[in-house]
């Protein structure tokens, strides 16, 4: 049977009345909704209704800023273009810039998205819109895409949660990134190759005081739940053996178990090391996660930054994408790499580049994206789009499509319905396969 | 104190928190609340209502409502033994006193007002020190609210109360957006730009309408001296004087509107038109001012705090549903923040009998929750009379008495349901008619306001202008008037030092004064002689004043005549508003009552199919039963034609077997006769062989005697062939009848056979009905057991059963650090600390007592919030949500079990649970304390029986064993649920 027997009427339930009401007592209950807001107790049926897959994303924050000219979309010999050359990449026709040989030989399962104008030249300002889709108000919270995959995407029976963020500090709150989802799709900060807070069991314990207090917490449950089962209680119980689990796959969160060939091939470096973190994290079955790459913000000394920062990247993104392709986790894997914003095509006294957020570039691969593409183009000095401008609203709605979710659809949340991505904005078909 | 200096100080504002006395006042009674409630709950039947919850769980219950913790076994024997008339009522007296029903409330004016938001410009102790001020004197909420929305800004000692502004960063919409939701139950967010696309009772013009009180309030910084007297900076939530501004609808764009203040339900306010050079009050004496412009003569809000009163009934209505919440776990109003019609209260009756023991009250939160506490509706548990008659299959088997008028009622009550929505519905339409009417006319003359607006903004900007003139006319005025003062001055001192120097002359050609008194006139004649030329300047700077403010009193009555045109507009577009604002109210209501009757007829429906459904299910399985019979009976044929089969088979073996075994002796008698020919022929050859050697043979007796020889055998052999032969004819006749016999044997064994197959054929179908049976019938206990959960959900809705919740986080963690005895340490502790300062003399009173106790226990919980913020951090909903959601997540878990301290609270220390459990030594009384002392009831059997036998194995593990049974208890779905 597929319904729990609860005693009294249960969360779910409640739900369906929410929705039954809508229904009954106003007129206008348009657009596809799918229930959300109590993300704890959605069951293995709803989880059917919300369209779960075996998809997953994973995000590059170039912290700071990156460079559109000293990545994506060099202009060598233009006034604008600094001093490093564009190169071949393993697609014809594709040219990026020198900094990247070995994502250049990657090309062919990349998308350039050349054409972006976010207007929006304040770093958090800019974050909070690449990341949410949304253009940040003070009246209205909106979750991050991290907490978006981990509702729609990921398998509550994992025993890992579905939202990583991994920063070079770490750091165990949780952030507000869910907005009205929920705390619980809020992300799980590992602080570099960290496992999460609280995942090991006391020292002072032995093997059986440990087995037998939660043998004990199981059966004192249990004639409680005789009486009062509910999807509170279920959700409750739940997360216990949630954690147990956790406790278990707790080598998951551990590099080190990485085979040493792989630490050198990424880079014995900060980044290299989350990416084979979020390598590992991926293929155990965690929806999302985002590796952070800071120091973008170069303002003075711009071409400097960027050899060394850009170098650092190119060895462990490349070998991050190869890996990824080879193991089959590419066609499910949706990787972008984006920033707040690019910077200036002018190059300031400094040898600089300011804020600019006009024209510049993000890569998505993987999942449903087109391979080897180059998806929108910006004039000669780079200042302007003039082919395919694509905002960030277009861009969170392509996120969600990318990895097979509707993002027309919208939630049903505290009994209000909201748009899962900005109805005013489409997905940019043309770059999904 | 603090609030006694700005009540003195600013005593005009009337809604400044007036200083009372810390006695509570003498409260209107609002006694008969709870038995108005029951009776008002009381339009269902019996076997609709929840059965009564059992003593030890609603102590629990009113425990965490009233004091946010659990009791302790202690409380719980002292509740049990108490036998006297009047109990409850004592015990939710009892409970009210105790210091934590004040913290308790604390807790509940935080999260209420401030939804979790951070300590941003405010520090958590000023905030807590206004708040328990207000539990503490027993204020009245409304006069709180009121005293928060004014947020007086010019004293920075007071910015503990501008924190419901300064914490959500001072932003209008998102004030704007809270204003809403907080004090009027209603999340307009979505009625900014447009109205509010799916909730038609949200117009933009109420956002904008509450956006208008707070669009000239802003962040500034103001000075002030911290405590070593040093200068610092402090952000204050100040308000300055202004207009409205135009709106347009992104749906109707180039309709421009103009919004004054408006709180929900009411008409627009306008303010009396001020010049713009008389907006402002004179400077207050505080000396926070530096660069802050002062306070406005027109408050907004103050125009807002002003109506935030009983005659209010949205506002009311909000907070009263509110109190409800807080002791049943859901609004009457579900979401609270969703006040409008398509959402209409459980029961509108309630409601309004709850809001109007409010306002008897005069807005005293402790005598409300008290009233509430009392009703029977408060100590419902969570099953239903009907379901005394479910059976452990969970399906209905009441006598068909009962359930006759169980469905005569339902069919009763939706029949009149449906012919009254029917009939509201028309009457809807009608109010729909006239209220669009009403807008039309309203919106006809707003345009006309709007227009006049915009001239008056026009003469306002000329008269800014002619102002800004002015006042630079009067400055020039002022400096060329100062200067010639300074010399009509300077030349009066002159002369009086000359008659100085004059007279202190020793000799009268003293040649050192002399030439100084020379001097001294020398410069005053100069000075003289500079004199009509300033004195001219004078003249002029005073006429170009006067040409200035002539220009700027004519100004001023161009403006004062725009002004004049708009009052009799604004008294009109009043008037409309007014007419429009009752339309509205009537065809909310109309549209409330008309969705109350189809929740009604839902509800009621969902219990009647949930009868049918019962009923389908019984009847399937009868049908089961039936075909199972018939299984039965097959099975019985099958195994008799199964037993003809095998006779029948059998028989045709044996038949068989005859024929094979006849066939034996056919097949010898036959080969008999071969041998029999074959010896013949082999005599005749001999016989022959004989004849052709006859000449050869040299004696003829011989010959003759072999060949008769060989004669008589032939002979002898012919007989024996013929015999044979004749034998033979006679088996093969004999084989045709044991053919025939073979040949029936068969026929009867197939019609056998067949009559078996048929009856395999007819069990498969009987099996296939079966289990067709069986899967409708499972599909159907899916939709009843689907059906029963709708159901339990609606009857929690109608507050007819205990809700499912969670304990907040608060909740949980408090009950926990008492649960515990963590608490109680740190109470003990503060207890000492305070002592060392000064212990309480004998001659203490009553009063005073009480005040210690309070602040040690606040002192104790303030050392204790540390905790309070993981749990919070850990379970609550994020910041500025309308209420805590029930979530529960792996790390939640992770730190009950590994973090460390919840274990280790759950081990003996002190005289806690755990210690007094030690010292216990018959385990069924360790079961008991268990028990009572973390989940307020008695084990049962069962758990009785775990708990002794963990004990009887425990042997040198006792003190883990109890430490682990403690932990797993406070770890369990009982204690993060309500009872």
């Amino acid at each position: 049977m597929r319904y729990a027997n609860y005693a009294c009427g249960s969360v779910e339930h409640r739900l369906s009345r929410r929705r039954f009401l809508q229904q009954a007592s106003t007129a206008a209950a348009a657009g596809s909704a799918v229930v959300g807001g109590l993300g704890a107790l959605t069951s293995g049926a709803a989880a059917k209704e919300l369209g779960r897959n075996d998809m997953r994303v994973v995000v590059f924050n170039m912290h700071g800023g990156l460079s559109q000219l000293e990545s994506w979309d060099p202009k060598p010999g233009a006034k604008t273009g600094g001093p490093f050359r564009a190169i071949p990449t393993s697609v014809p026709g594709i040219h990026i810039s020198e900094l990247l040989p070995k994502t250049a030989q990657q090309m062919h399962h990349l998308c350039l998205l050349r054409g972006v104008n976010t207007a929006e030249d304040d770093h958090g300002k800019g974050a909070y819109m690449m990341l949410t889709g949304r253009r940040q108000t003070p009246s209205a919270e909106y979750p991050q895409i991290g907490a978006v995959a981990a509702k729609m995407l990921h398998d509550d029976n994992s025993g890992l949660p579905g939202h990583i963020v991994v920063t070079p500090g770490g750091g165990g709150g949780r952030g507000n990134e869910a907005a009205y989802l929920g705390p619980k799709f809020s992300s799980i900060h590992l602080g570099g190759d960290k496992p999460p807070q609280h995942s090991v069991k006391p020292e002072s314990f032995n093997e059986d005081a440990e087995r037998r207090r939660h043998e004990f917490r199981r059966r004192i449950n249990q004639e409680f739940l005789s009486q009062r089962r509910s999807a509170i209680t279920d959700a409750y119980t739940h997360s216990f053996e949630q954690a147990l689990r956790l406790m278990e796959r707790r080598d998951v969160f551990d590099v080190s178990k990485e085979p040493e060939r792989d630490q050198e091939r990424y880079g014995k470096h900060e980044l290299g090391r989350q990416c084979l973190m979020a390598r590992r994290l991926l293929e155990n079955g965690v929806s999302f996660v985002q590796v952070t790459h800071a120091n973008y913000d170069t303002h003075n000394d711009n071409f400097n930054f960027h050899i060394e920062q850009v170098g650092e990247f190119d060895m462990a993104f490349s070998t991050f994408v190869a890996d990824l392709f080879e193991r089959g986790l590419l066609e499910r894997t949706l990787v972008v790499v984006m920033s707040e914003f690019g910077r200036t095509p002018h190059i300031n006294l400094y040898y600089g580049r300011d804020h600019w957020s006009k024209a510049w570039s993000i890569v998505m691969a993987g999942a449903k994206v087109a391979r080897g593409a180059a998806f929108g183009q910006t004039n000669a000095d780079g200042t302007e789009v003039i082919d395919g401008q694509v905002d960030h609203g277009q861009i969170f709605h392509t996120y969600l499509q990318a990895v097979g979710v509707d993002s027309t659809q919208s939630l049903i949340v505290d009994g209000r319905e909201v748009p899962m991505a900005d109805p005013a904005a489409e997905p940019i078909w043309k770059v999904l396969a | 104190m603090l609030l006694a200096i700005c009540f003195v100080v600013f005593a005009f504002r009337a809604t400044a928190l007036s200083q009372t006395n810390p006695e509570p006042a003498t409260h209107t009674p609002i006694a008969g609340l709870a038995q108005r409630i029951d009776a008002i709950l009381a339009n269902d039947p019996e076997w609709l209502l929840g059965d009564r919850l059992p003593d030890g769980l609603l102590l629990r219950r009113l425990s965490l409502d009233l004091r946010n913790v659990v009791p302790t076994s202690e409380e719980l024997e002292a509740f049990y033994a108490d036998s006297a008339e009047g109990r409850w009522a004592r015990w939710i007296e009892r409970f009210q006193r105790d210091p934590l029903a004040a913290e308790r409330l604390v807790d509940w004016y935080d999260k209420t007002l401030m939804q979790r938001r951070p300590f941003q410009h405010v520090d958590r102790a000023s905030w807590l020190r206004l708040l328990r001020t207000v539990v503490d004197q027993r204020k009245p909420l409304d006069e709180l609210i009121r005293y928060l929305v004014t947020s007086v800004w010019w004293n920075p000692s007071q910015r503990a109360e501008q924190r419901f502004f300064l914490d959500r960063g001072g932003d209008p919409h998102a004030i704007a957006r809270d204003l809403g939701r907080v004090l009027f139950g209603r999340d307009m967010q979505c009625a900014q730009c447009h109205d509010h696309p799916q909730i038609d009772d949200y117009l933009q013009i109420d956002y904008h309408g509450l956006f208008a009180f707070v669009s000239a309030s802003s962040i500034a910084e103001g000075t002030t001296k911290d405590e070593q007297g040093a200068e610092k900076k402090v952000p204050l939530y100040i308000e300055r004087a202004a207009g409205d501004a135009p709106i347009e609808s992104v749906f109707d764009k180039g309709v421009k509107f103009r919004s004054a203040t408006r709180v929900p339900g009411q008409p627009e306010q306008f303010e009396p038109y001020l010049a713009p050079d008389l907006r402002y009050q004179d400077p207050p004496k505080a000396d926070a001012l530096a660069g802050i412009a002062p306070p406005p003569k027109a408050s907004r809000r103050e125009a807002l705090a002003s109506q935030l009163v009983s005659t209010n009934r949205a506002f009311a209505e909000n907070w009263a549903n509110r109190l409800w919440a807080l002791m049943f776990g859901r609004g009457i109003v579900h979401p609270l923040d969703m006040h409008h019609s398509d959402n209409p209260p459980s029961n509108p009756e309630l409601l309004s009998a709850i809001t109007d023991a409010l306002i008897a009250s005069q807005w005293d939160v402790p005598a409300v929750l008290a009233e509430l506490a009392k009703s029977q509706a408060y100590q419902r548990g969570h099953r239903l009379p009907m379901d005394s008659y479910v059976n452990e299959q969970g399906v209905l088997q009441a006598p068909s008495e009962v359930l006759t008028s169980w469905t005569d009622m339902l069919q009763n009550r939706t029949t009149a349901a449906k012919a009254e929505h029917a009939r509201l519905i028309e009457v809807q339409d009608a109010k729909k008619m006239v209220m669009d009417d009403a807008r039309t006319q309203w919106r006809a003359i707003q345009s006309e306001r709007t227009a006049l607006r915009a001239e008056l903004d026009a003469a306002e900007a000329s008269f800014q202008e002619s102002h800004k003139k002015f006042t630079e006319a009067q400055n020039a005025l002022n400096q060329a008037s100062a200067a010639e003062q300074a010399t009509v001055s300077k030349i009066g001192l002159l002369g009086e030092a000359a008659q100085k120097l004059e007279q202190a002359k020793s000799s009268p050609d003293d040649p050192e004064l002399s030439a100084a008194v020379a001097a001294a006139k020398a410069r005053s004649e100069q000075l003289k002689a500079a004199l009509p030329a300033q004195q001219q300047a004078t003249v002029a700077a005073t006429t170009t004043r006067d040409a200035a403010n002539a220009t700027r009193e004519g100004e001023r009555t161009k403006w004062q005549s725009v002004v004049d045109k708009l009052t009799p507009v604004e008294q009109r577009l009043l008037d409309a508003d007014r007419r429009f604002a009752q339309a509205r109210k009537e065809h909310d209501t109309s549209r409330t009552e008309a969705n109350l009757q189809l929740r009604l007829i839902a509800q009621t429906e969902r219990i009647q199919r949930w009868i049918q459904l019962s009923t389908d299910v019984i009847n399937k399985r009868l049908q089961v039963q039936q075909i199972e019979q018939e299984q039965a009976d097959i099975a019985v044929q099958l195994a008799s034609l199964q037993q003809q089969l095998e006779t029948a088979q059998k028989q045709l073996d044996g038949s068989q077997q005859t024929l094979t075994q006849f066939d034996q002796l056919l097949s010898t008698a036959s080969s008999n006769i071969s041998a029999i020919e074959s010896e013949m022929e082999q005599l005749r050859k001999t016989k022959q062989a004989l004849v052709d050697s006859a000449s050869l043979i040299i004696d003829p007796a011989v010959f003759t005697a072999a060949t008769s020889e060989l004669d008589r055998a032939l002979e002898v052999r012919s007989t024996k062939l013929t015999e044979a032969k004749s034998n033979l004819a006679g088996m093969t006749q004999q084989r045709i009848a044991l053919m025939a016999d073979v040949d029936s044997s068969t026929m009867l064994r197939d019609q056998a056979m067949k009559r078996h197959q048929d009856g395999s054929m007819q069990r498969d179908s009987i099996d296939a009905r079966r289990n067709q049976c069986l899967s409708e019938m499972s599909a159907l206990t899916e939709k009843r057991v689907e059906t029963r959960g709708l159901i339990g959900a609606d009857r929690q809705m109608q507050h007819a059963t205990a809700v499912d919740r969670p304990l907040s986080p608060e909740q949980l963690a408090w009950s926990i650090l008492r649960s515990t005895g963590v608490l109680h340490s740190y109470i003990a502790n503060e207890q000492v600390e305070l002592n060392k300062a000064g212990e309480l003399g004998p001659d203490a009173t009553e009063q005073q007592k009480q005040a210690r106790e309070k602040q040690v226990l606040r002192g104790a919980m303030d050392k204790l919030q540390g905790y309070i913020d993981i749990f919070s951090n850990l379970y609550a909903s994020g910041v500025g949500q309308t209420s805590d959601d029930f979530f529960a997540s792996p790390d939640q878990a992770l730190y009950v079990a590994n973090g460390g301290a919840v274990f280790s609270w759950s081990g003996p220390n002190g005289s806690n649970i755990a210690s007094q459990l030690l010292q216990m030594n018959d385990p069924q009384s360790v079961a008991t304390k268990l028990y009572e002392g973390l989940l307020s009831r008695t084990p049962t059997a069962l758990e009785q029986q775990f708990i002794v036998e963990q004990y009887a194995t425990a042997g040198d593990h006792r003190q883990s064993v109890i430490q682990e049974l403690v932990w797993s208890i406070l770890a369990g779905a009982e204690y993060r649920l309500y009872p």
